[in-house]
């Protein structure tokens, strides 16, 4: 006869009870896990997102009161009107040039003309042979080491934006531009004019740039760039002839300038800035990674798309008054299984490329500016 | 067989460990603790006491005999005797026996200098290994190399636009930086 066993049946659920209370552990455990390497990797929550800003410091919904504009340093006319001669000298003239960056060091002919036009034939390694050129409407960048040429078509009024947001910057007195003595470089009198970003707190400002322009022809004879750090890099003639001296003729601003036979490499000419990066996304069919930190000052200025079949890219620029630093983002076209995914530990170089996670996509990120070590990597490392 | 050794007695090692550092025991350059291993088997080996006194009377006598000096262009002349002397092919006078060589290693893979040597071996390799360089993974591909050469045109191109800019600057500032990134992911 059977007789039921309560014991035995007990024990049985107890078995599946823990059992299943074992499973229930196991499967949140395993969630939490994964919620954590989600985390890691991602480091952050989705944060702020940035909005495009012109490139001068905001508040009261964009104006400055009156204490702050009554504070505000002011430009010297004179400076002013010299800073913009030098854009475009009013002779002709082949110099002898060197350019310092660090303990690096380049030479290069510069010729210019009237008309805006500048060549430079680089003539010491690594860019021996090298040739940049710069012509209204016209961009030319020529490798010797790889006999291509990069071409850039430049439609009108570009570079003269370029110009009125300099200006406009100067007006707004968030660049000051003021003299600060006199030198001669290479044989010509020149004008020291400084160039300082507005700082709260700070009168004098933050010096982004000197510059020795010889006031009677408008020549830029030596060239400094600075950032919070200090020198970034230095340009200076070393020596010059003006006038019909120099033998400049147009030909030597056209493509005919180039080595017979070089490849040419047509790049997206440069376009107005997409007004949002949501914007830039859509064109580019891919979600961007946006730095979570900017250093003091800086702000989104531009995003463009540059087209292209099957890897569109976009850049973010981020400007402090003059100063600017880039950020590419492109699919990466390399299968990422062996790459080592995410920012590199040291950030201590002008130009970084890594791959990084984006949602489902891995972009290939470039950073190129000058900003020190410690602001990149936090950059960087701020990415979402 | 025989030639190798005479009567084809093996030497006892000990013996032979012993007598390769008579000269240091005389001589007072032996650390305590190998003084009091040669010692002790002197105290055991009548023969290894034996040679040990035939050698330390061979140096006395050698100490008491009259110094002489040499001429003054002895030098010159040896070497100008040498120089005539035809060339041979080297002899190796100095070949040890296989068990040679081994009496030498044992003696060296004492345990302390084996344990020190190879601490001193671990801490290289760590040492090497913390400090190595970046992985294969961060050498550009040419794929991703063609990514960053596009961004560094558009960029540089960018730049051109800025009158503030310095054209050459910024492609020497790039090209360092691309030089040291060519490791780099």
């Amino acid at each position: 006869m059977h007789m039921f066993n309560p014991q035995q049946k007990l024990s049985l659920q107890g078995k599946r009870i823990i059992a299943a209370v074992g499973l229930l552990i196991l499967l949140a455990s395993l969630l939490s896990s994964t919620a954590a390497i989600c985390k890691a990797q991602h480091g952050r929550k989705a944060g702020r997102t940035l909005h495009l800003r012109p490139a001068y410091p905001r508040s009261n919904n964009g104006r400055l009161n009156f204490n702050q504009r009554k504070n505000l340093p002011k430009s010297s006319p004179k400076a002013v009107q010299l800073l913009f001669r030098s854009f475009r000298p009013t002779v002709p003239f082949r110099a002898d040039q060197r350019t310092q960056v660090g303990s690096k060091v380049s030479e290069q002919i510069l010729e210019s003309a009237p008309n805006g036009k500048t060549r430079r034939d680089f003539i010491s390694p690594p860019f021996n042979g090298d040739i940049l050129i710069t012509a209204p409407g016209l961009y030319v960048s020529y490798t010797a080491r790889s006999h291509r040429a990069n071409v850039a078509l430049w439609p009108k009024g570009v570079r003269v934006q370029q110009v009125l947001h300099i200006r406009n910057l100067i007006r707004r007195h968030i660049l000051t531009v003021t003299q600060t003595g006199q030198e001669t470089i290479a044989g010509m009198p020149c004008v020291i004019l400084k160039l300082a970003l507005y700082q709260q707190g700070n009168p004098q400002g933050l010096t982004q740039g000197k510059f020795w322009v010889n006031p009677q022809t408008g020549i830029l004879m030596r060239y400094e760039r600075w950032n919070s750090s200090g020198i970034v890099s230095i340009s200076y003639i070393t020596s010059i002839t003006t006038g019909a001296g120099a033998h400049i003729t147009n030909q030597d601003f056209t493509m005919r300038a180039l080595p017979a036979d070089a490849a040419i490499v047509p790049l997206p000419g440069p376009q107005r800035s997409l007004a949002s990066i949501q914007q830039a996304e859509t064109e580019a069919h891919f979600n961007t990674l946006q730095p979570s930190f900017l250093p003091g000052g800086y702000q989104l200025t531009g995003v463009w798309v540059f087209p292209h079949r099957r890897f569109p890219s976009i850049l973010l620029r981020f400007s402090k008054g003059i100063n600017h630093f880039s950020l590419y983002e492109q699919v990466a076209r390399e299968k990422p299984f062996w790459k080592k995914i995410g920012p590199p530990p040291h950030a201590r170089r002008n130009l970084i490329s890594w791959l990084q996670r984006s949602g489902t996509q891995t972009l290939r990120i470039t950073y190129i500016g000058h900003l020190p070590p410690h602001q990149i990597e936090l950059i960087i490392h701020s990415l979402h | 067989m025989q030639s190798k050794n005479l009567y084809n007695i093996q030497p006892d090692p000990a013996c032979v460990k012993t007598e390769m550092l008579f000269h240091e025991y005389i001589d007072g350059t032996l650390s305590a603790r190998r003084i009091f291993d040669v010692e002790k088997h002197l105290t055991a080996c009548p023969a290894c006491s034996s040679q040990l006194q035939t050698l330390r009377d061979t140096l006395q006598m050698a100490k008491e005999l009259p110094r002489l000096d040499t001429s003054n262009d002895f030098m010159a002349q040896l070497h100008a005797r040498l120089d005539t002397l035809p060339s041979e092919p080297s002899q190796n006078n100095h070949a040890f026996s296989l068990n040679d060589v081994w009496l030498r290693l044992t003696s060296l893979l004492r345990p302390v200098p084996a344990l020190g040597a190879s601490l001193a071996v671990a801490v290289l390799l760590m040492f090497t290994l913390m400090h190595r360089p970046a992985p294969a993974a961060h050498t550009l591909s040419a794929a991703a190399s063609a990514q960053v050469h596009q961004a560094v045109a558009q960029h540089l191109m960018q730049d051109a636009l800025d009158p503030l800019s310095d054209p050459a600057a910024d492609q020497l500032a790039i090209n360092s930086s691309q030089s040291a990134q060519g490791t780099a992911n």
